[in-house]
């Protein structure tokens, strides 16, 4: 199975309605989780609240390369995952673009886990067993915070 | 010898003296000396009893020293399982949040009434999947917990394990053809065995489940029955990415993974093996495994007939 596609996924939006932020800029997202079922709900989510899916991974190596190649706006990325964890991945994308703008969602609970993903250099840690109105808002205020950065 | 009231002669009071200071040491060796001693015969019996009383502290106080070393290790030992436990315990509340989340987020999702009819399928399938495997790693958990406290009652009949294998093969079959994976069988007549058949159902659909999850298409499993001496023995052999020898080990182990992954995104709960490996050692038997780095893997049960 190849989740690791670099096509843009259309994003429905007009669809999905009513939640769109922005209609003049469309921030490029990348889910890294190896959960499909997780991906599906980030990339629902993410295409309600007015983004672009910039690709989907279902480990960190393949995130990390289509990281290079599709160079998102954000990157949404797992902790726990095979071949090469949140982490690892996050070091590597950091020291590929240190600007990157990366929240680590997962449902990692370990204290020193979450601590080396801080001191790695993540954004924004948000844990997956938050409410989806909590995560909603979190990313919600984490793309505007992007987009005025960007704007 | 008569009862003396007259003071211990020359010599009597510094083996008196010295006898008590050996026996204040623990050492009553010097005891039988005062015995022989003219002018100690009234006074030796009261030395021995109070040798004896201070022998028996000694001997409580030795027992109540080794009683501390074994529970001080019986403590580490506890404190260990209870640090693995917990380790567990975390694994597990991770396992079990990551479809929960996914079912609250996609079931939010889906309220939203404008929602596009793709997606919603998309959405409630996705919801279908990850029920489903929680279901299955709650039933997993269960189970490990129910044999590590010991409670794993065995339902045992004379079963045909070849009978059973061949059903289990027959079902596994439906999976492995939608893979392009194909079953082979060489299931003989065997003698029946003390086995729950229930129990080494799970066995066989764990061990066959393992072998078409992590082979590629185009390869065979292949499944095997025989009798050998006192025993039925029965091995699956794959054509899979092979197991390498360092993680031989930990194979059997609670939430162990290794680095393979299911070739068609099969979910895995790291539980299957450490179940399917206690059931056979309930029975009295035992699993095995050899393998090589993409050769394959055989993983061998052996029953004993009389069990």
């Amino acid at each position: 199975m190849d989740t690791a596609s670099g096509e843009t996924v259309s994003c429905n939006s007009n669809t999905v309605g009513g939640e769109s932020m922005d209609d003049e800029i469309k921030l490029r997202v990348l889910v890294i989780d190896d959960e499909l079922a997780i991906r599906t709900w980030l990339k629902g989510l993410l295409t309600s609240l007015g983004c672009e899916i910039a690709g989907e991974a279902e480990n960190g190596q393949d995130g990390l390369e289509l990281f290079k190649k599709e160079r998102p706006d954000l990157t949404l990325l797992d902790l726990k995952m095979p071949v090469m964890n949140g982490v690892e991945a996050l070091k590597f994308i950091l020291a590929d673009d240190p600007d990157a703008h990366i929240i680590m969602l997962t449902s990692e609970t370990d204290p020193t886990v979450i601590k080396d993903s801080m001191i790695a250099g993540v954004e924004y840690y948000l844990p997956k067993h938050n409410s989806p109105d909590k995560i909603k808002a979190t990313l919600q205020e984490q793309l505007e915070k992007i987009k005025s950065n960007l704007g | 010898m008569s009862p003396s009231n007259k003071a211990p002669e020359d010599g009597g009071e510094a083996l008196l003296a010295e006898t008590i200071k050996k026996i204040a040491c623990g050492d009553f060796s010097s005891l039988e000396d005062l015995y022989a001693l003219p002018g100690l015969e009234g006074i030796a019996p009261q030395v021995a009893s109070l040798a004896e009383a201070m022998g028996l502290i000694l001997v409580k106080l030795e027992a109540r020293e080794f009683h501390l070393e074994n529970a001080a290790e019986a403590e580490e030992r506890l404190k260990a399982l209870n640090t693995l436990k917990d380790k567990h315990l975390g694994i597990a509340a991770h396992d079990l949040r990551n479809p929960i989340a996914a079912i609250h987020g996609l079931s939010d999702l889906l309220g939203n009434p404008e929602l596009d009819e793709d997606s919603r399928r998309t959405f409630v399938e996705s919801i279908n999947t990850v029920s489903k495997q929680m279901l299955i790693l709650v039933n997993d958990l269960l189970d490990i917990s129910v044999i590590e406290s010991g409670k794993l009652d065995l339902n045992t009949i004379a079963g045909n394990l070849s009978a059973l294998l061949r059903e289990r093969a027959d079902l596994i079959s439906i999976n492995a053809k939608t893979k392009n994976i194909t079953v082979t069988t060489d299931l003989g007549e065997v003698a029946d065995v003390p086995i729950d058949v229930d129990r080494m159902r799970q066995v066989a659909d764990n061990l066959l489940g393992n072998a078409v999850k992590f082979s590629n298409p185009g390869t065979t499993v292949h499944l095997a029955c025989r009798q050998k001496d006192d025993d039925l023995v029965f091995s699956i052999t794959d054509e899979g990415p092979g197991i390498p020898q360092k993680d031989l080990d930990k194979l059997f182990g609670v939430f162990e993974k290794l680095d393979n992954q299911p070739t068609a995104g099969e979910k895995s709960t790291g539980l299957g093996l450490s179940i399917a490996k206690r059931i056979v050692d309930a029975h009295g038997g035992d699993i095995t495994v050899e393998s090589e780095v993409s050769k394959g893997s055989t993983f061998t049960v052996t029953i004993p007939i009389e069990g």
